[in-house]
């Protein structure tokens, strides 16, 4: 080991001997207590308050998704309040002129 | 451990009696951590109750009593290291003032056996923390830990989650970084002489 090297290892030796666990205060445990009583929820409301402070943006989370779904392309069904009554008529006659489905084998019956 | 692992179970159901028990068991050893780690007299005690004010809250998340003491050491070196950063944050100046004050006191104080050996300690303190105050709050934590406090690898491990090869690498690595810091000190210290 190099000299430096043994320097700095008696060193922290040294730091060990001059930092001994010092003594709590008699305030230790009141002033620790009045912290945690700072910090944990005193009532009812605050659970509540919790609860408000999460569920408001994801309320609106909801609604902007649904409002996304709502307008989107894909979400467009072909009704008549979304399109002219000659559109819904053209697409209706068009259905009309489309052969019957076909059923079952020759056989069938 | 310093409790009964019944002790613990108590204190993470909620019992208040159990916690104050926790506290009283453990508040010397984590203030005389905290103290190695920061560096600070003045601030032990603020610290000390930190590291018991999130273990009050945390404690339902601890897995087995047979954890509770590196899960302790974990918030201890959490509390100090985020003690660290905000104090590096503060101007530097007024830690530079700060230290001065604590020589001034030193050497007012001198008087006598006791006081010289009270003085040969801040003095030592004082040469630890401008060594530390050269690496980061990671090195100084982890150094402090392994150096000072005495962990062995097997704790580290335990308190940091990394296996023991990366805890060595680190280790080596914050060993060289102290060292070229301390070899620094010396030069300007004969420069002055």
């Amino acid at each position: 080991m190099r000299e430096e090297e043994q320097k700095l290892e008696r060193l922290w030796e040294a730091y060990r001997m001059a930092t001994p666990a010092p003594e709590p205060s008699a305030n230790f445990m009141p002033e620790l207590w009045a912290k945690i009583d700072a910090t944990r929820p005193s009532s009812w409301v605050d659970p509540l308050r919790f609860l408000a402070a999460r569920l408001v943006p994801l309320a609106a989370a909801l609604i902007v998704m649904m409002g996304l779904w709502w307008w989107s392309p894909t979400s467009a069904t072909l009704d008549s309040a979304q399109h002219g009554y000659v559109e819904v008529l053209a697409a209706d006659l068009l259905e009309d002129e489309k052969p019957a489905l076909f059923i079952g084998g020759e056989d069938t019956i | 451990m310093l409790v009964d692992h019944d002790v613990i179970t108590r204190a993470r159901s909620g019992d208040q009696a159990a916690f104050n028990e926790l506290v009283r068991a453990y508040r010397k050893r984590i203030l005389g951590t905290v103290f190695r780690l920061i560096g600070r007299q003045e601030d032990i005690e603020d610290v000390g109750q930190e590291v018991f004010l999130r273990l009050y809250h945390s404690l339902d998340q601890l897995r087995a009593p047979e954890v509770f003491e590196p899960w302790l050491y974990r918030l201890t070196v959490n509390a100090a290291y985020d003690y660290l950063r905000r104090q590096r944050r503060q101007a530097e100046s007024r830690m530079a003032d700060l230290s001065e004050e604590q020589v001034i006191l030193a050497d007012a104080a001198a008087s006598g056996r006791q006081a010289l050996e009270d003085k040969e300690k801040a003095q030592i303190r004082e040469l630890v923390a401008t060594l530390l105050d050269q690496v980061s709050e990671e090195d100084r934590i982890l150094l402090t830990l392994k150096e000072v406090e005495g962990l062995s690898l097997k704790e580290l491990e335990r308190i940091y989650q990394v296996n023991e090869n990366a805890l060595k690498v680190r280790l080596f690595r914050a060993r060289q970084r102290v060292m070229k810091a301390y070899e620094a000190i010396q030069k300007q210290e004969q420069q002055v002489r």
